[in-house]
């Protein structure tokens, strides 16, 4: 005998008809204000400036003197398809960075002027400026190779480049904290207990020693050794104490510090929907700092200590962080497409 | 001045929605209501449940929460 099924209560197939009817006017924009559709950041001109950024680092990169023929024992051809292999996840971690970027500051135009607007101003500034330091760390470092044949231009361009894996990023991660810390109406909701400091603490204190060990033992840290074209960093110890390595450790503390804010504030926040929303910020920026962190220290390492890894190490690695940071930043952008819908509905 | 119906609404909203409660419950009143928020009476309240849960089911596909949600909200009409 063949089920008979018999069709829904009357009430509950309205109601599925009234949300679809409510959905299709979310996505037309309809039932949102011109506020919110005008709040949207435009995402072109960054999209334009980064492919063409990119652009200009692949006239330096395919222009540069290639040594790393000799170096590697393998043909210049090979080289080249070398170059591309890490110039093109360079091209996808700028874009997505460019449009978490673009994502979450729209939301925070669109939930001005509240409280929490400024807390994610600051967030999204945090993530332009995180932007901008792969931006110019990548390009400095292609500079410093391009001009490599010019030995005068080495010091100042290594340096430089240094610098750049280090004080923007430093900018970047102080801009996150402190929406972070705004994010919260009570300060003392996000203050990290003694325990949490020693659990994470030792972690960093050990990959501090490990990075200091690996810079300290490199000799050519201030001048290049027989077969090197560059020295690591052309700096005295003393000076390479005071100008990288404390403020890339006040850089680094200060990443982890506002990751576990975040993941602080993540615990205390109330509202179930909007803490699933939030949750793919947290576990984004949370992938963005450390992936940042790790690929700046090993890229501060400089050459000759990274082939040590191998080749084939080497790439490994730098596609497993720029792998954690893209997931990072698309993470960034589906957390704010989800705090948006809750502000359209 | 905001009546107590409306503070009710909203410190359940907060359970759901955190910080964007507010701006939640202000555009359901708002736009399906067509009153100010603060004037929110107790006899909107199940005009209120029903365009709350239609905005609900969009964000969330937990039909449990969906519910639990409306009928916190009809029950402020008593």
């Amino acid at each position: 005998m063949k089920t008979v099924t018999f069709p829904r209560d009357d009430t509950v197939v309205i109601y599925d008809i009234l949300i679809l009817v409510k959905k299709k006017k979310v996505a037309k924009n309809k039932n949102t204000s011109l506020k919110s559709v005008a709040a949207s950041v435009a995402s072109k001109p960054y999209y334009i400036s980064v492919v063409m950024l990119w652009g200009l680092y692949l006239l330096f990169l395919f222009n540069s003197p290639n040594t790393a023929s000799a170096q590697l024992h393998i043909s210049e051809q090979a080289v080249n398809l070398l170059r591309l292999t890490i110039a093109i996840p360079y091209l996808l971690i700028w874009l997505t960075a460019a449009y978490s970027f673009t994502k979450i500051k729209s939301y925070a135009q669109l939930i001005s002027p509240s409280r929490e607007s400024s807390a994610y101003h600051k967030i999204a500034n945090g993530i332009l400026f995180l932007f901008i330091s792969l931006i110019v760390s990548t390009l400095m470092g292609s500079l410093r190779t391009f001009f490599g044949d010019y030995a005068d231009t080495r010091p100042i361009f290594t340096i430089l480049t240094n610098y750049a894996y280090i004080l923007p990023y430093l900018c970047a991660f102080t801009l996150i904290l402190r929406g972070t810390i705004e994010l919260s109406h009570q300060p003392e909701e996000l203050k990290i207990s003694l325990k949490k400091y020693i659990v994470c603490g030792v972690p960093f204190i050990l990959f501090a020693y490990v990075w200091l060990e690996l810079i300290f033992t490199n000799q050519t840290r201030l001048i290049p050794g027989e077969g090197n074209r560059f020295a690591t960093y052309y700096l005295k110890d003393s000076l390479l104490v005071l100008t990288v390595v404390i403020p890339s450790l006040i850089t680094w503390f200060v990443g982890l510090v506002t990751v576990l804010k975040l993941w602080l504030y993540r615990r205390v926040v109330k509202g179930i929907i909007y803490k699933r929303a939030l949750s793919s910020l947290v576990y984004g920026l949370t992938g963005v700092v450390f992936g940042s962190i790790i690929l700046q220290a090993l890229l501060s390492l400089g050459n000759r200590r990274l082939l040590d890894l191998g080749l084939a190490g080497l790439l490994g690695v730098i596609y497993v962080f720029i792998f954690i940071q893209i997931v990072g930043f698309l993470l960034i952008a589906r957390s704010a497409k989800k705090l948006t819908k809750i502000e359209a509905v | 001045m905001t009546t107590n119906t409306y503070q009710q609404a909203l410190t359940i909203t907060k359970d759901y929605l955190g910080p964007a409660a507010e701006r939640f419950i202000n555009r359901q009143i708002t736009f399906h209501l067509q009153k100010k928020p603060e004037l929110l009476a107790k006899e909107d309240i199940p005009q209120l449940a029903e365009w709350v849960k239609v905005s609900i089911a969009i964000l969330t596909e937990d039909k449990q929460m969906v519910d639990d949600f409306t009928k916190r909200i009809l029950k402020l009409k008593k």
